[in-house]
Formats: structure tokens, sequence, C-alpha cells
């Protein structure tokens, strides 16, 4: 337990938001097996629409680092918006552009405009969940413009560079078709530049898919206990044993046999 | 209009940081975790706190990641 078991990120945490959790069933194909397993953090107003999201698993510097961001951001628009919840909107995306661009010499335009929903819920050919509810879109991320020019080749490069250690490095395609590094962190700000303030239930799919690249076959649901391997109080849970490769070997029974049923069937108990 | 209240309310959040609801488990982490993301949003808006939800996956036991 890395982040969230931090004395630091738990103060923070504690006292600046209230935390829960939720178990995403997802997989993933890997030479013909299922396998699943990752993490995301949403930072959420109260009324669930996400402001921010940590995906992936990331150390306890980073994590608390992208909480006070969340906090502090979230003070400085409340501030500016003076109670206008669409200038807040504005406000929170234009704050994921220049966030990307300072941290990564990354530049996308803040998408403040949100078009109608062209997924019908009720549409025979939505893909559904086992449930019957249909699944999270898949959010479009905006555009990459390219590199920020104020920045300087050097400076740009570094930041590359640093960008090729983070965790779900990859290479994406800006406009004009010019190599970029993204990270998983990186993404999140590109998404969330045109999808923050967007209800939980439309975001996660998203990040799911298409940062941790991982498939989604259910909506999230409440589980008991969100880490399986430890109870609520920490203490680890002994793994279940696996079966052994030729499986379970007969057991001797206790008492003989015996012998075969007769074709008429066993005879009744007489009195 | 109700936008603008909710965004005043979660303006005092700031502000005023008061202890965590009870009954809320860390499950070994430093984390108070309530049971439901919805019952997080009520005591949120009644504390005037953000919410942070966790989305799990799979048994993904790193010591990197959580």
């Amino acid at each position: 337990m890395g982040a969230l078991n931090n004395p630091a990120v738990g103060k923070y945490v504690n006292e600046f938001f209230v935390s829960s959790y939720q178990k995403v069933a997802t997989f993933q194909i890997v030479n013909g097996n299922k396998q699943g397993g990752n993490v995301a953090a949403y930072f959420c107003a109260p009324d669930g629409r996400v402001l921010h999201c940590v995906a992936g698993p990331v150390n306890a510097q980073t994590f608390l680092r992208e909480a006070k961001w969340v906090v502090e951001t979230a003070k400085e628009c409340i501030e500016k918006s003076k109670g206008d919840g669409a200038k807040f909107k504005e406000l929170f995306r234009k704050a994921h552009s220049a966030k990307l661009k300072q941290d990564f010499g990354i530049v996308v335009e803040a998408i403040t405009y949100d078009p109608p929903d062209p997924m019908d819920e009720k549409d025979a050919l939505t893909y559904r969940d086992p449930t019957g509810r249909p699944l999270a879109p898949k959010l479009p991320p905006p555009p990459i413009d390219g590199p920020d020019v104020t920045l300087g080749e050097k400076k740009f490069e570094e930041l590359q560079k640093a960008a090729a250690t983070a965790p779900g490095n990859r290479i994406a395609l800006d406009g004009k078709g010019r190599k970029v590094v993204v990270t998983n962190q990186s993404l999140v700000h590109q998404i969330m530049a045109a999808h923050s303030l967007v209800p939980i239930e439309r975001v996660y799919g998203t990040v799911f898919e298409n940062i941790l690249g991982e498939k989604i076959s259910t909506k999230p649901v409440n589980v008991v206990q969100p880490f399986t391997w430890v109870d609520k109080d920490g203490n680890r849970l002994k793994p279940v044993k696996p079966l052994p490769p030729g499986g379970i070997k007969p057991v001797k029974p206790l008492l003989p046999p015996n012998g075969p049923v007769p074709p008429n069937g066993l005879a009744p108990i007489k009195p | 209009m109700r936008c603008a209240r909710l965004w005043g309310v979660a303006a005092v959040a700031f502000l005023a940081a008061p202890a965590v609801a009870a009954e809320s488990c860390g499950y070994g982490t430093k984390i108070d975790f309530v049971d439901t993301p919805k019952q997080a949003a009520a005591i949120a808006k009644k504390e005037q706190k953000l919410v942070m939800v966790l989305h799990v996956s799979g048994h993904f036991e790193d010591p990197g990641l959580t």
C-alpha cells in the first residue's frame, strides 16, 4: 500500500474529501487469459461531477500533488466564477489545459461547450451490461495542437524525456502528425480539458478503456471491501490455495462397498 | 441558480474541514472510506467537502499502487 498508506496523503484527503470506493469489472486478454487489476481515483463535487482523476498506480508524492491541485484550483475557480456554474466549468477545463501545458509542454484547447449526447439510452443498438444498463460512453479527447512554443526546444525535450519514464507513457500524434510522448496523467488532463464537471458514470469508461487500456464488462458496483486481500482493519487475508494440476484426488471410502445394486432395484426394508 | 447555490456551499467546504463521519474504514490505508459513493456524497454535502471515489478493478496487489 503506497500512496493511500502515506500519512500525509491520508491527512490531506480526510481533511478535504469524503472517500468511498466501487468495483469496476475490467479485464485484459494476455496470452489468451483474462487478466485484470487497476485503480483510478476520482475527485468529484458532492453531486458526483468529476473535477479531476488520478489514473492508475502513482506514488504518494504524485497523489498528494494532484489532490492539492484539485482543492486549490476549485478554490480559485469558485472565487473567479462568483457562483456561476457554467463559468466554473469553463474555468476548470481551462485550468486542466493550462496544467497540461505547464507540466507536459503539450497544448490542448479546452472545450467549454457540451454537445448533446449522441448515445440514446433507449436505443436497441446501444451495448448494455448484463443488468440491461448501457455502458459509459467513450468520450473523445480534444486534439493535441502541438508542443508549447513558448518553452523552447530544449525545455520541451526535457519534459518529453521525463514523460517517457512516467507510468503509462506512449506515443500520440498531434494535429500536424508529430509524435508526442503522453502519460496516464497527461491524458487525464487532456480528457478533463473537455470533459471535467461531467458525471462520474460518463467518465469512468473513458479512463479505464482509453487511458488504462482495460476493457469494461459491467458498470461499477458497490462492494463490501475494495481491496480483496486485506480485511477492514488492513490485516492480510490468506490466499485461497489453487487446485493441484491433477485435480483433487478421490477420497477413500471409510466403509467397504456393499456390491452392485441388483437390476430390479433395492428390496424394500421389511418392518 | 441551483448550481450557483451548490458552489456556494462547496466554497465553504474549503474554509471549514471537520472530522470525517463515523463508520468509516481504512482497509489498511490512511484514508477513511465510507461504504458507498452515495453515502460519501451525502456526507460531503453536509460537511461541505469534496468526494473522492476509488474505482478498483481486479486483484491488483502491487505495493506501489494503492
